[in-house]
């Protein structure tokens, strides 16, 4: 699997000054995902939380997360705006929440080229890449250790296996893994 | 006994949390130590902390995905800082378990492993167990006899973890992020980690 914070960082990164979107499931997640965001970038990035296009534009030199009251007009103001990005040149990227099948993708995607093209390749959806695929994950832990992971864990339990802090991470990626 | 039945009893309040909050203070303890001139990792390390979710309601968070966990910068930070550290190489694994639908704690492992200048093996291991009572585990998060011997949130400090005697310190209820921290504050003894409010105030003689 992708790790979701790394993506996540990633997206923010990848352009300085740029304009990175991340898509959310619902409203109560989005709280969720800002919080997220907060959290895991630096404080020289002295990120802020702001509803209005203007606003983040005004503040070159700080991250701004951008959170639409309304997600289309928003996208459409973006995109009619992108140059003002550009000089003075913005440090910090614009970090814009939008919703999973949202007024704000389908904007994106049919009316708001330039907008677009400014977020190419920073899009991310942090909440579907923590989604776990057992089935594929039990098959890289047999690739890995040459067993099942209730064989695995059956030898843990049985203290066979020597206590490491790898073994314990082996352990508790088993357990995850493990038919109940 | 009252104590130990009672910091039991807080170790089991202390399960309620919500993992997203949870995970984001874990976080915001990375961002402050890989800043400024002691940074203790490199950038980026809060952004792998790893998310997962099971479908059957639990979710995990693992710092490292590849189970080596996430190196110290031990080498990097500046004098005299550097030669207070007792480690010369230190990674540092953070694994948690939640049960989402209830905002519930189930397991947490922080591990630090560590080598010292004599190339001898250190290694710290906080332990809150699984608490879940089934078949393969009846009685949950109780090990042993009693509370005094066996609490649920406990810290091992050994050469490796298979010494012997296993030596079960017991922990007040702290939250992941604090026991990360705390684990830090273990090697890296500075002032910049560990700020003491008692140095401003003088004790009154």
């Amino acid at each position: 699997m992708r790790e979701p914070g790394v993506a996540l960082a990633g997206a923010i990164e990848r352009d300085e000054g740029g304009l990175a979107i991340v898509t959310c499931p619902d409203l109560d997640l989005r709280e969720w995902l800002v919080r997220e965001v907060e959290s895991l970038v630096s404080t020289s990035a002295r990120a802020f939380r702001t509803a209005s296009v203007r606003e983040a534009l005004d503040r070159p030199e700080h991250m701004a997360l951008l959170i639409p009251v309304d997600e289309a007009e928003v996208v459409r103001e973006l995109d009619a705006c992108r140059d003002q990005a550009l000089e003075p040149p913005r440090t910090q990227p614009i970090v814009l929440f939008l919703l999973r099948d949202g007024d704000g993708h389908r904007t994106l995607a049919l009316e708001a080229p330039s907008a677009w093209s400014w977020a190419s390749g920073s899009d991310v959806d942090p909440e579907q890449l923590a989604e776990l695929d057992v089935e594929a994950e039990r098959t890289v832990f047999c690739d890995e250790t040459g067993e099942e992971p209730e064989a695995w864990l059956a030898r843990w339990r049985g203290d066979e296996v020597p206590r490491t802090a790898e073994h314990y991470a082996r352990a508790f990626w088993a357990f995850t893994l493990e038919r109940r | 006994m009252k104590a130990w039945f009672d910091l039991y009893q807080q170790h089991t309040t202390l399960r309620h949390m919500n993992d997203r909050e949870a995970a984001n203070e874990v976080r915001q303890v990375f961002v402050r130590h890989s800043e400024e001139h002691y940074a203790l990792f490199k950038r980026n390390a809060s952004a792998r902390l790893l998310e997962a979710r099971d479908p059957r309601t639990s979710v995990t968070y693992t710092l490292t995905r590849d189970r080596a966990g996430e190196a110290l910068t031990l080498d990097t930070l500046p004098e005299p800082t550097r030669r207070a550290v007792a480690l010369k190489h230190a990674r540092l694994t953070v694994l948690l378990r939640f049960d989402r639908k209830r905002d519930h704690l189930q397991e947490l492992a922080v591990m630090l492993t560590g080598i010292r200048h004599d190339d001898t093996p250190l290694e710290f291991a906080v332990h809150l167990p699984h608490d879940l009572e089934e078949g393969k585990h009846p009685n949950g998060d109780r090990d042993g006899l009693g509370a005094c011997g066996h609490a649920a949130l406990h810290c091992h400090v050994a050469p490796t973890l298979d010494t012997e005697p296993k030596v079960r310190v017991p922990l007040p209820p702290l939250r992941p992020a604090q026991i990360v921290e705390w684990v830090l504050s273990q090697v890296v003894p500075t002032g910049e980690f560990e700020p003491a409010p008692w140095l401003e105030r003088p004790r009154k003689i």
